[in-house]
């Protein structure tokens, strides 16, 4: 499962099945060029929110981050430091109405939809029929190709390269979502890899302990209380829901790749795109694989792990237990006839 | 510890001491919240544990049919199978008859405990142990679990394994799902399940045709 489940996890798995990367727009990733970025940076910079960030960077990066045991050479993890430290992680707030502004509290359909709500299920399944089809014939071939020629450190550090051309946008999401905390962990990243990371292909700041995430403008309007409307399987552009999807169209229009029209912004932009695609996927091919051998129906089955990973990213990976369907409800075949008594003792 | 030789003294500066005493309240107001974690629920954290240990042995075994024998025997011993059954059916576990429920139940079994080997077998090799649980209800449990001795950067440092475990009535525990990172095996398996009944007819015929298709999957 961590594999499988890390694919859908991994901001990879927009690009897995779409298209759209083309354009430069990952559809679960934060789009950006390097020239965005700093756009957004510098404009981020001058506002009286970059002093915070700033502080939570240096905090961050200190020797007394927020995971001391994960700069601990020592393979023996405290266990009761690692106990808190999942707590704080992944506990829940106390009753949704005692912390207001808490993410585990955000009006559900902001959050997603669960993961079998599927008003637009016929369309959505011949679109999925496209974007398998599409998937077997083109992007899963170039991805293996992909793989063929390409040593797995060079792959890697694409992968990081790309990623850390995302991270200037990841750091605007993080800041419109008033994600203090994690924008300085974004900015903090951004600098260390742009600077000894030679411009993004290494990941040092992973090692000194900041892990990276994912934002894109889906995610902000979501944490904004905007419903995500149904799931919808987009042609060329693979899974999403309304809202995400039309999320897309200021993300790419704020690509300033997008409005240069010289040819090297042009090769630019398709070798962005393209390497985003191929090295995207080249991660995800057992994964998926997987997933598809093992399920009954891949359709439904995608579908739920894509809205289960999907909801995780927008609640930043804070596990929202209460959100989760009662085992209860149903009570179980061998004490169905004492489904009843069953409600009184809760 | 580091001194400064200067000739004011080791005495703190008023700013040291602001600091210090709002470093002492922080320490302080962090432990009564670690403390006291909202609704943690200690058994069902050893009831976990213990299968951990139990799972990280079967890993353990030399060849690969025992360690899938083992994780199959765990599977069997640990998961309550009527209660998963029930909840990977979602509604349709109404109107399921009783020969459907008597084919049904094997084969979900089987599928199920194929779906944990997959699953599992990603971890072999590393050792996971809890480290918090939260209660939904007194009858309904997460416990998660992290790999042991992760390095920073390594693919599961990060990873947290969620285990949910349901009390019964008279206070026997078991396994009823496993996720991680937030994202559930069972509510995965529900999803596809009420989908296949739903696509074939719903009801009894999509129940049958459910049937039909994981018999086909797990070769039973």
């Amino acid at each position: 499962m961590p594999r499988r489940l890390l694919a859908f996890r991994s901001t990879a798995i927009g690009v897995a099945l779409t298209a759209a990367t083309l354009l430069g727009s990952p559809a679960s990733a934060g789009v950006t060029t390097a020239s965005f970025g700093q756009v957004s940076f510098l404009a981020v910079m001058d506002t009286p929110a970059s002093s915070a960030s700033v502080a939570v960077l240096a905090q961050a990066s200190g020797p007394t981050s927020e995971a001391p045991e994960a700069n601990s050479a020592n393979s023996d993890i405290d266990s009761e430091a690692v106990k808190d430290d999942v707590r704080k992680e992944v506990l829940p707030p106390p009753p949704p109405k005692a912390e207001p502004t808490s993410a585990a509290t955000e009006p559900a359909r902001s959050v997603g939809v669960t993961s079998d709500e599927d008003p637009w299920e016929g369309f959505n399944r011949d679109m999925f029929k496209v974007q398998t089809f599409l998937d077997d014939n083109l992007l899963v071939p170039a991805a293996k190709t992909y793989r063929a020629v390409t040593p797995e450190r060079g792959r890697r550090g694409l992968r990081r390269f790309l990623s850390n051309l995302r991270s200037p946008a990841v750091f605007f999401n993080d800041v419109l979502q008033g994600e203090v905390g994690r924008a300085g962990k974004t900015l903090s990243r951004f600098v260390i890899n742009t600077t000894i990371g030679a411009g993004g292909l290494a990941d040092p700041a992973q090692q000194m302990g900041i892990a990276g995430h994912n934002e894109d403008f889906g995610q902000t309007l979501a944490v904004w209380g905007i419903d995500s409307g149904p799931y919808v399987v987009m042609p060329f552009l693979g899974p999403s829901t309304v809202r995400d999807g039309l999320a897309l169209i200021p993300q790419i229009a704020l690509d300033p790749l997008n409005y240069i029209r010289t040819p090297p912004a042009g090769y630019a932009r398709v070798s962005r795109g393209g390497a985003g695609i191929v090295s995207g996927r080249e991660p995800l091919i057992e994964p998926l694989q997987d997933i598809r051998e093992s399920s009954l129906d891949y359709y439904s089955s995608f579908r739920s792990f894509y809205i289960q990973a999907r909801r995780q990213q927008i609640l930043n990976g804070r596990t929202d237990f209460n959100a989760l369907p009662d085992f209860d409800d149903l009570g179980d075949f061998d004490d169905f006839e004492d489904f009843e008594d069953f409600e009184d003792i809760e | 510890m580091m001194r400064t030789p200067t000739k004011t003294g080791p005495l703190p500066t008023r700013r040291q001491m602001v600091a210090g005493t709002s470093a002492l309240g922080l320490a302080v107001v962090s432990t009564a919240f670690t403390a006291t974690p909202a609704a943690a629920d200690q058994a069902a954290e050893d009831y976990m544990a213990a299968i951990l240990i139990d799972a990280n042995a079967a890993f353990n075994a030399p060849t690969e049919a025992e360690r899938f024998s083992g994780v199959e025997a765990l599977v069997d011993e640990y998961v309550d199978f009527p209660k998963v059954s029930r909840f990977v059916l979602g509604q349709y576990a109404r109107v399921i008859t009783d020969e459907q429920k008597a084919a049904f139940q094997p084969l979900f079994r089987k599928y199920a405990t194929q779906v944990y080997w997959n699953t599992l077998s990603e971890y072999a090799g590393q050792r996971l142990a809890v480290t918090g649980s939260i209660d939904r209800s007194a009858r309904d449990i997460i416990v998660n679990s992290k790999i042991v001795g992760a390095n920073p950067g390594d693919q599961f440092a990060d990873l947290v394994v969620h285990w949910r475990i349901y009390r019964s009535k008279s206070g026997q525990m078991s396994v009823v799902d496993a996720g991680a990172a937030g994202i559930w095996l069972a509510i995965e398996q529900q999803s596809q399940f009420k989908s296949v009944i739903a696509n074939n007819g719903g009801g009894t015929r999509g129940i049958d045709a459910l049937i039909a298709d994981l018999s086909r999957k797990v070769g039973g």
